[in-house]
Formats: C-alpha cells, structure tokens, sequence
C-alpha cells in the first residue's frame, strides 16, 4: 500500500473504514428545508450552517403537534442503517402526547417511506420484526416513493 | 402569506407525487465514497463486494 507521502506499507490483511460521502444536494432544495430552522424537515445529523443552541430535530420532533408525519429512508446503501430507525421512538413518544391531548391521530398519520425492499437487506428477522412492529403500531409503510424535491408553497 | 412544506417524490411508474408534511425526518441521501468507488474493488454500485458473515472481500 502507498501513502500519498510515497511511504510503502505491506500488509497481509487490510480493513478499509472509508464511510460514505453525504449526497444531500442530489435532491432539490433538501438541504434548504433542512438548513432552515423553521421548516419541519430535519436529519440525523445537524446542519453545518447551525449554531450548537439551534438543536432543530429535537425541537421539531417535541413540538409535533398533528397533521401528516413522514420517515424517510433513502433508497440503496446510507448511513445509520437500523442505527437511526428510531420511528418506534417517534411513535411511543407522539402516542403519549396523543393521549395528553396535544395531538390527535384522527387527524394525524405516521408513514414510514422505504424504497429499498427491506429494513434490512441481511437480517430478516430485523427486517420481520420492524414490519410488524410498524402495523401494530399503526405506523404506515410505502415503497414505491423516492424523494426528488423538497420545497415550500405560499398561499394566501 | 402562509406557507405548506411539500416533499416530492417520484413512484415506480415514474410519476411525481406530493405529499404535505407536518413533520418529516430523513435519513441522510449518501453515496459511495470515491476513495472506494474509484480503487478497482468496488462492484457496480461503488461499494465494496464483502461477506456478510465475515465482511471479507470476495
């Protein structure tokens, strides 16, 4: 193996850890609704332009107060793959202010959108039990949407 | 003036669809990264090719 520095490294095994490399802006306007801390469209991750007071998933996630909510997995390889499945969280947490009174599922829906065919392309009882968690918690499922746009609408 | 956020999505048949939104978590969009992608070890979709048992290389 050569280093950039032409330093030559032998091996008899290598592990390579590179990661991902994050693609927001192959979606319109993604990264303004998510960079914008009044639009309730957040990651897991902070945004760069974010000051470390700004904690915007925190306080968009705590202050659902009904209307259409959405999970969205982007289709193929990505990061935090179980690690940031965390709409059984949301679910719980919504469900107690539900019964709070500051939100009501009458009015209100929980979606999971999934592109890929999976939960989890190489356990499937992980991938089982995600299924059936999301029906018994009246979380929906769909699978044949992509996202391509994020945008906002006036209206007067 | 008041505003709506909309997501867009594109479904199998290829047509866009809208959705409003009250509150929306995305996972980040990645892609390969090139260090992978662009070494020659990488399979068609820039990832490595590994077992999942043993995460070795095929």
């Amino acid at each position: 193996m050569t280093l950039r520095n032409g330093r030559i490294i032998k091996y008899e095994n290598l592990v390579i850890a590179a990661g991902q490399k994050q693609n927001a802006q192959s979606i319109k306007g993604f990264d303004e609704a998510w960079a914008d801390v009044d639009n309730p469209f957040y990651t897991n991750q902070d945004h760069s332009s974010w000051k470390a007071s700004t904690a915007k998933g925190y306080r968009v996630h705590y202050n659902f107060n009904g209307g259409p909510a959405f999970f969205y997995i982007p289709p193929g390889n990505f990061y935090g793959e179980l690690e940031n499945y965390n709409f059984l969280i949301s679910k719980a947490m919504w469900d107690q202010q539900a019964n709070a009174g500051k939100l009501s599922w009458e009015t209100s829906s929980f979606t999971v959108i999934n592109p890929n065919k999976t939960f989890c392309s190489h356990f499937k009882k992980v991938d089982d039990y995600l299924k059936n968690a999301c029906y018994e918690n009246n979380i929906n499922i769909e699978t044949d949407l992509t996202l391509v746009e994020v945008r906002k609408v006036l209206y007067e | 003036m008041q505003t709506d956020s909309v997501a867009v999505f594109r479904n199998r048949e290829g047509e866009l669809v809208e959705r409003y939104y009250g509150n929306f978590y995305s996972m980040l969009p990645t892609t390969a990264n090139p260090l992978i992608a662009d070494s020659g070890l990488a399979d068609s979709t820039g990832y490595l090719n590994v077992d999942p048992q043993t995460l070795q290389h095929k």
